[in-house]
């Protein structure tokens, strides 16, 4: 039994150490808004926060995870109204929608990480973030608008 | 109020299983979640019965594959108006991210006159009564335009006679509004949901009065796609998303080539794996199916059972079958090139013009295998039960077709099969094919409980349906401004029908038809050929089809022409289409091309872009243009090349789609369909050694990044205003050619072969 902190919750799972962190939120606890992409961290689609920077949950063993506060898409804000959730609104962003929950949670560790990024630090840190219907332009947008807000 | 629709769903339901959703969400704020179940339209509580033609305008890819759907469309089946709460809009095509489910009901919305704010929008279950669900070819729209259109306005006119019936009025002193009829002399009104239950006692109009478009208010303006709330926050379900009591999951280990059989396995130390429940093998199902052979790993969490597969040792027996190897493959295509003479197209007599010419040109263009890459990974969940009945929850884009295949595989009865389309995570014709559906039924008969069937990515982009590698030679003969006298175009490449019906050689008319025969220029003496070629490979859909390469050789040739004759090409293309003219449609092979509305989005991309700008050293401007879906498409780009690499920087795009339904969707999937062009010119390749597909995740298939990625602007011309077209699609074939252009501007150095990125590294 490992003990995990998901969106502020402690949760007891019944995981081995090295079940990567994205299979034990969506299989284990049921939270599926982490989305699976590659397996290898080379899209970015199932970003989450450990301790508040961005990580690919798929190549995270879950014992990393212990002692940290994990934060995924279903909790980073509890109405779901985090600025990027909204300019992500605002700017219509999604067209499938599948890696966006990935893109806002990477964007959500930049933000973090440089409150007023550039443009340039946008794309750089975007860049580990794939999205096939190719919703970058509105993500550039997106990201930037959310950040001379908040 | 929710116990009254769950009531009338239930009992709805029992009529026939008509319609489930992705989860039902109000347009506006997302504050419930509720899984309804909504009956066939309002037999309940307000019957429609519109008696409406199924539209005739099959050309290009559709001839074919109506051959195969259902035809029992029903009007009935679209709008329910509960007594009290939100009217709820089935949208009965798959939402892949080109929002459907946001531009049918925008249609519905128009003419039966609600808010938009006030309508739910629900997903259909897989069901014939919907006409055709299966979600391709740019089609939702411009097949359903005109329809959905009168099935409201049919319906708008039944509740305004209800309504007058009951205030004992004449209808024409009613007029509808915001989901209500008003009677303005007494200043009377009620609610749609007040009237419908009369309203369904009464036979809808067939001929109801559409409103004038100008009048629009939902239609023709921007809006935002009505999910993207629940997307934000990870609440929108996609195929894995689905929990279900005794849910198990699985992977498997597919033959590594189609027809491979199992020769043997050892699943020791796969069944060691700490949660891994069972190891079962499924048969390879043949065509329309095409899925392979394979070992499937079924456990207590996908973890488990995709490392349960990475412990299977199989081996498979590929005798006699016929491998492919990328560079042998090659040459097999141009010894079928040199022998093409399937004649597609003749007018005139192209081989003698050219054979007798001073002046002539001709060059040769390679196009790799590519695969889809949806962000989502195939993934399908499947329950057959023990009381004799199905259900399945798949993201899918032709889920008719899964659904019949089902039946006759588990020989069922389609009324014992309940299938939900979850939201897909990306399809571009990939989630068309029934195979990753087929094979979570198979698994779930086999051990008698609900699963869940996930495909790794590397399942994904090694067990494809591709789109087809391809070799096509253009020649003409040149008079003396250097404009072509004749036109010889040749192509080879494998034909996609034998995902259907085995045993075909050569590209079908259809095939042919998107951009090859059907190119728009004025030439004297035209000559349209296609070779024999098979492959091992499954060959599919792929977002735009054939009209990729015929676009990128046609557009490249033209480029090339305009070069020699030291002409802008776009002043070239320009003076080659001549004065406006139609050419005629030919439901066999090509729909109906206006030139003069290729030339208005031509001129507008160059204007726009400001094409006779000059540039700074280093950059290149290219441009294309391409006629497909029915829809006028023009790009123009600005490219930077250094030190072997190109950076794509600007991006100016026309398109004529007729009439926008959604000007804002129009954009998004302009803006998407040059990032999906750009990532399968620079980067796209599918290779094979011994038909085995060489890449197997995103390190060596790479697709477009953020940092990679243009500026891009976007026009919308409404060349149709009474017909909207194709948008999905159309905008991909345009971006190989512009691309290849402009680095041959900023160069000097033409490729002929894509992809480019690598073209330009190995110089």
């Amino acid at each position: 039994m490992l003990t995990l902190h998901v969106n502020q919750k402690a949760h007891q799972v019944d995981a081995e150490p090295e079940m990567p962190l994205l299979w034990v939120l969506r299989d284990l606890l049921k939270q599926t808004g982490t989305k699976y992409g590659c397996g290898l961290g080379l899209c970015g689609a199932c970003t989450i926060l450990l301790d508040g920077k961005a990580i690919r949950s798929c190549v995270t063993p879950a014992s990393a995870a212990i002692g940290k506060q994990i934060t995924t898409i279903e909790g980073l804000h509890p109405e779901g109204k985090h600025p990027l959730q909204t300019a992500w609104q605002e700017h219509n962003v999604p067209q499938c929608g599948y890696c966006q929950p990935g893109q806002i949670m990477n964007a959500a560790g930049l933000l973090n990480a440089h409150p007023k990024p550039t443009t340039e630090q946008i794309r750089q840190q975007m860049a580990g973030n794939l999205c096939r219907c190719g919703t970058y332009p509105r993500i550039e947008k997106a990201i930037l608008h959310a950040s001379q807000r908040s | 109020m929710k116990n009254e629709l769950q009531a009338h769903h239930e009992a709805t339901r029992s009529e026939s299983p008509a319609t489930d959703a992705p989860p039902a969400e109000k347009a506006k704020g997302l504050t419930r979640r509720t899984f309804l179940k909504v009956g066939a339209g309002l037999v309940a509580t307000g019957g429609l019965a519109v008696a409406i033609a199924y539209p005739k305008r099959y050309a290009i890819l559709f001839s074919l594959m109506d051959y195969m759907e259902n035809r029992q469309f029903d009007p009935r089946a679209f709008i329910l108006i509960p007594t009290q709460g939100p009217i709820q809009l089935v949208c009965h095509r798959s939402e892949m991210g080109q929002g459907v489910r946001t531009s049918l009901p925008m249609i519905l919305a128009e003419e039966l006159d609600v808010p938009w704010e006030d309508i739910q929008v629900v997903q259909a279950l897989a069901d014939p009564r919907y006409g055709s669900q299966n979600t391709d070819g740019s089609k939702s729209v411009r097949d359903f335009y005109t329809l959905l259109r009168k099935a409201a306005a049919g319906t708008r006119e039944v509740l305004t006679q209800a309504a007058a019936y009951r205030w004992k009025v004449p209808s024409s002193e009613c007029l509808s509004k915001d989901g209500k009829i008003h009677h303005a002399p007494t200043q009377r009104t009620l609610t749609y949901g007040a009237v419908a239950q009369d309203a369904s006692q009464l036979t809808l109009p067939k001929h109801p009065s559409l409103k004038d478009p100008k009048d629009f208010k939902i239609i023709g303006k921007p809006r935002k796609g009505i999910d993207i709330a629940a997307m934000v926050q990870g609440k929108a379900q996609y195929g894995a998303d689905i929990d279900l009591p005794g849910l198990v999951y699985a992977c498997a280990t597919r033959a590594p080539v189609p027809g491979a059989k199992i020769k043997s396995f050892d699943d020791t130390a796969a069944k060691q794996v700490k949660g891994v429940l069972r190891v079962e093998t499924i048969d390879a199902l043949p065509a329309p199916v095409n899925s392979n052979a394979s070992v499937c790993v079924v456990a207590s969490n996908t973890w488990a059972a995709i490392q349960g597969q990475r412990a299977l040792k199989i081996q498979w027996d590929t005798q006699g079958l016929k491998l492919d190897h990328s560079p042998a493959y090659r040459k097999e295509l141009e010894q079928a090139l040199e022998k093409a003479d399937i004649v597609h197209r003749s007018e005139g007599d192209a081989r003698r013009i050219e054979a007798e010419s001073k002046r002539k040109i001709k060059r040769t263009y390679h196009t790799p295998y590519l695969v889809h890459a949806t962000m989502e990974p195939l993934v399908s969940t499947a329950h057959v039960k023990k009381d004799g009945t199905c259900e399945i929850w798949a993201p899918c884009q032709d889920p008719i077709r899964a659904k019949k295949a089902i039946a006759k595989q588990l020989r069922l009865s389609e009324d014992k099969i309940t299938f939900h389309i979850t939201f897909l995570g990306g399809g571009f014709g990939r989630k068309s094919q029934p195979d990753f559906v087929l094979e979570s039924v198979l698994l779930s008969q086999k051990i008698g409980l609900p699963v869940r069937l996930q495909w790794t990515r590397e399942d994904e982009i090694k067990h494809g349906f591709y789109h087809a590698e391809s070799l096509q030679s253009l020649s003409a003969a040149l008079d003396e401004q250097g404009m072509p006298l004749s036109w010889h175009h040749r192509a080879v490449y494998p034909t996609l029908v034998n995902t259907l019906w085995a045993g075909n050689d050569s590209p079908m008319v259809f095939e042919m038809g998107m951009g090859a025969l059907n190119m728009p220029y004025r030439i004297p003496h035209v000559l349209c050929e296609a070779g024999r070629t098979k492959t091992a490979l499954h060959i599919g859909w792929f977002r735009s089809v054939c009209n990729i390469f015929h676009s990128y050789a046609v557009n490249s040739f033209v480029d090339e022409l305009a070069h020699e004759a030291r002409i802008d090409p776009i002043a070239y293309r320009l003076k080659l289409l001549g004065p406006p003219r139609q050419i005629p449609s030919n439901l066999e092979t090509h729909a109906s091309q206006d030139t003069a509305r290729l030339a208005a989005v031509i001129q507008k991309t160059r204007d726009a872009f400001d094409w006779n700008k000059p540039l700074p050293k280093g950059h290149g401007k290219g441009f294309a243009n391409h006629f497909s879906f029915y829809s006028y498409v023009a790009l123009a780009l600005e490219v930077r090349v250094q030190e072997g690499s190109v950076r794509v920087l600007r991006a100016v795009c026309t398109i004529d789609c007729g009439f926008a339904v959604n000007p804002d969707g129009v954009r998004a999937q302009i803006e998407g369909s040059i990032i999906f062009g750009l990532s399968a010119a620079l980067y796209g390749k599918i290779t094979t050694q011994d038909s085995v597909v060489q890449q197997s995740n995103f390190h060596d298939y790479p697709i477009l990044r953020m940092h990679e990625t243009p500026h891009i602007e976007i026009h919308i011309l409404n060349g149709a205003p009474n017909d909207p077209t194709g948008v999905g699609e159309p905008g991909v074939p345009v971006v190989a050619p512009a691309l290849a252009s402009a680095i041959f501007d900023a160069t000097g150095t033409r490729h002929r072969d894509l992809p480019l990125a690598e073209k330009l590294l190995s110089r």
